[in-house]
């Protein structure tokens, strides 16, 4: 007498990750932006552009600098993001981080650039021991920095004492 | 004196039989309508008809109403979660039911039962992919179990709540998925696909995307992160991200172990581990993940 049909709820099955976000690029880049506010730069590096260089490859990190740069200034500096495969030295930039595949560099970036107000950035074990300033590592899955106050006074920079206490201080 | 109380007697059979055949009457004129298609006209007719102490205990006559009924509801309430039409129909038939009808009846009034189901069942459709009404979907979904269960107490609805749940999974954490300010939505699909991996622990499909829900929570902590994030702030956003991300770990693990070779899985694994800073797991999943690609 009635007739029924049996009506399935069939909704295709999502697989949709958030656009391949690479988070530890946007987290770098955070503390990149960060560091800008715990150091004082000397005089001669007070005006211009605040150039950031990034040595190597990593694509994500790159982008996320330029928002950086786009989006923020370190007091009334502009931020101008140079990124290139090799370091030169030629002209100190106010931050250099040397990325993994670039830190082969770090013994000539540190007699180059002594006493030239450039705060230098590694991501390589032990290197905040051998003379970089700020070296990136891995503790319980986060993103972590070491620090060296003696590495940065040597590169010319007034440091806070706040930034010691934020990070894993090697001296 | 004796001639006096048979006339009362009679008068009293009389008056009786006059009811139960106007009764009768009233019964027959509401089937005529019911026939004719007019089940507006004969409602009124059989309203009467089951209020009345002669009749209300007619099994054919509860089941009529409840026909009837059905005819008005699928005109005006078919698409309504609440419909009196609908529960004036099922009481109606649930009455006919308590007081024995033939086989035929019998039979005839479970199908109009599961027929209703099956209405809550469109209804619960409805509401998850046309308006994303979780509470009211839930609802439906539940009164959908209830009239099923009338009339077929033996039912297991393992598979309709796999369905069931696995659909609100989907539609919800698709929703999340796409609109990271959603959350409310991830939350939803969570608790749903949590039900369905309950009830089956090996289902594939609410183990991605569940690990996916997670792992997407904890990518939104730091999208929705600003760039004047202070460090000591940043430090706490990447624990509760971090944790997130080992959340979405067991689930994709999960399809790992049933699934060597499934390339969502494997490529899930892959973003998780770099997520979590494992470079070296991240590059053994990717590296499974060409593999497999290259064996399809």
């Amino acid at each position: 007498m009635f007739k029924y049909v049996i009506v399935f709820v069939v909704i295709a099955s999502g697989f949709s990750f958030r656009d391949n976000v690479d988070t530890n690029a946007k987290i770098k880049a955070v503390f990149l932006y960060n560091f800008t506010r715990y150091f004082e730069w000397p005089d001669a590096k007070k005006s211009g552009n605040f150039q950031i260089q990034v040595v190597g490859t990593n694509a994500n990190l790159i982008k996320e600098l330029n928002e950086v740069a786009i989006k923020k200034q370190v007091g009334n500096q502009k931020i101008e993001l140079i990124n290139t495969p090799i370091f030169d030295g030629s002209k100190p930039p106010h931050m250099l981080f040397l990325l993994p595949d670039a830190s082969k560099a770090l013994p000539d970036a540190i007699t180059k650039l002594k006493g030239k107000g450039t705060l230098i950035i590694s991501e390589k074990e032990g290197a905040a021991k051998t003379g970089s300033a700020i070296n990136f590592v891995v503790i319980d899955n986060k993103q972590k920095f070491e620090y060296s106050k003696n590495s940065a006074v040597k590169a010319g920079l007034k440091t806070s004492e706040d930034f010691k206490s934020l990070a894993i201080a090697v001296d | 004196m004796r001639n006096t109380y048979l006339i009362v007697v009679l008068s009293l059979v009389s008056a009786l039989s006059t009811s139960l055949y106007a009764q009768n009457d009233k019964f027959n004129r509401a089937q005529e309508l019911y026939a004719a298609k007019n089940p507006e006209a004969a409602k009124p007719v059989i309203d009467s008809v089951v209020r009345h102490a002669e009749t209300k205990k007619d099994p054919m006559a509860w089941a009529l109403r409840g026909y009837i009924y059905y005819d008005i509801y699928k005109k005006t309430d078919k698409l309504k979660l609440n419909s009196a039409l609908r529960d004036s129909s099922v009481k109606s038939l649930m009455i006919a039911q308590s007081l024995k009808p033939d086989a035929e009846i019998r039979k005839n009034i479970d199908v109009l039962v599961k027929n209703y189901a099956q209405g809550y069942y469109s209804i619960v459709k409805t509401l998850l992919q046309d308006s994303s009404n979780f509470e009211r979907s839930q609802t439906a979904f539940k009164k959908y179990k209830e009239l099923y269960s009338k009339v077929d107490s033996t039912f297991d609805f393992k598979q309709k709540d796999i369905e069931y749940y696995s659909a609100v999974g989907s539609q919800f954490s698709d929703k999340f998925n796409n609109d990271n300010t959603k959350s409310q939505f991830g939350e939803i699909g969570k608790v749903a696909l949590m039900k369905v991996i309950e009830l089956d622990p090996k289902n594939i499909s609410a183990n991605i995307n569940l690990g996916i829900i997670y792992y997407n929570q904890g990518v939104n902590l730091i999208n929705q992160m600003d760039l004047d994030t202070p460090l000591d702030k940043l430090e706490i956003i990447q624990d509760n991200s971090a944790k997130l991300f080992k959340q979405s770990l067991p689930f994709m693990n999960k399809v790992y172990q049933l699934d060597p070779k499934n390339l969502k899985a494997l490529e899930s694994l892959r973003q998780i581990y770099q997520a979590l800073n494992d470079s070296e797991k991240s590059i053994e999943f990717n590296k499974k993940l060409e593999e497999a690609k290259k064996a399809k």
